[in-house]
């Protein structure tokens, strides 16, 4: 019982490490690909605490927003493929410079 | 099986998953450019989060919710090659159009030489 509990424990701490790492990448990356990634990496880690959490607690009322979770992060990733605008040539070039 | 070493199988997935998960963030924090970025986001990330819905779900046997977390993995199967085959394409595009990677074109005329080459020889 109390190994169990331990391994939750360490499972808890990885998530909020990669948490963490994956902040580094969605504040300094230089493209804007990079945070789209980071952030598509950010839904999965939600998606993997909320699965602890289901597996600590027995308790599934979390499980419906695993599927949400994952329905809105496909949407937002796609949409923000599918419109983004590059970096290199557009409106923004002309807003930095 | 009792129901101990049923917690301690679920741990042990929860655990493996949160560990993948952990490997994939160091992996796209270290990586070089957005091509090699987007593998740790989409193979062990992805499996790290089927891990752990595994574990979930070993906890949770005979419960009903249980096919809300295989809905979750299948629809995570499903849309991670989706994401990242977008992904990878404008970043391809656009890194053949600033000129850090070159075009394939040269690497396969040289392939194509040497197959001639080797097919010359005997």
């Amino acid at each position: 019982m109390s190994l169990s509990l331990l391994m939750w424990s360490a499972a808890v701490v990885a998530l909020t490490l990669a948490l963490f790492t994956t902040m580094i990448r969605l504040i300094g990356g230089p493209n804007t690909l990079d945070r789209l990634i980071s952030l598509d990496m950010l839904a999965a880690i939600a998606q993997c605490g909320v699965g602890v959490y289901i597996a600590w607690s027995k308790d599934t009322t979390a499980a419906a927003a695993l599927v949400a979770l994952a329905l809105v992060a496909f949407l937002g990733s796609v949409s923000v493929a599918r419109f983004r605008v590059s970096d290199s040539t557009g409106v923004h070039k002309e807003a930095l410079t | 099986m009792t129901d101990d070493l049923r917690e301690i199988i679920s741990a042990l997935f929860v655990l493996a998953g949160a560990l993948l998960t952990l490997a994939s963030a160091i992996g796209l924090v270290r990586f070089r450019d957005t091509l090699s970025r987007m593998h740790p986001a989409a193979k062990p990330q992805v499996l790290g989060l089927v891990l752990v819905l595994f574990g979930a779900s070993v906890r949770i046997f005979p419960h009903i919710d249980l096919g809300m977390l295989l809905l979750a993995g299948i629809v995570a199967v499903c849309t991670a090659p989706v994401i990242a085959n977008r992904v990878g394409n404008l970043a391809y595009h656009e890194s053949v159009e600033d000129g850090t990677i070159t075009h394939e074109a040269p690497v396969l005329e040289k392939f194509q030489a040497s197959e001639a080459n080797r097919k010359n020889e005997p």
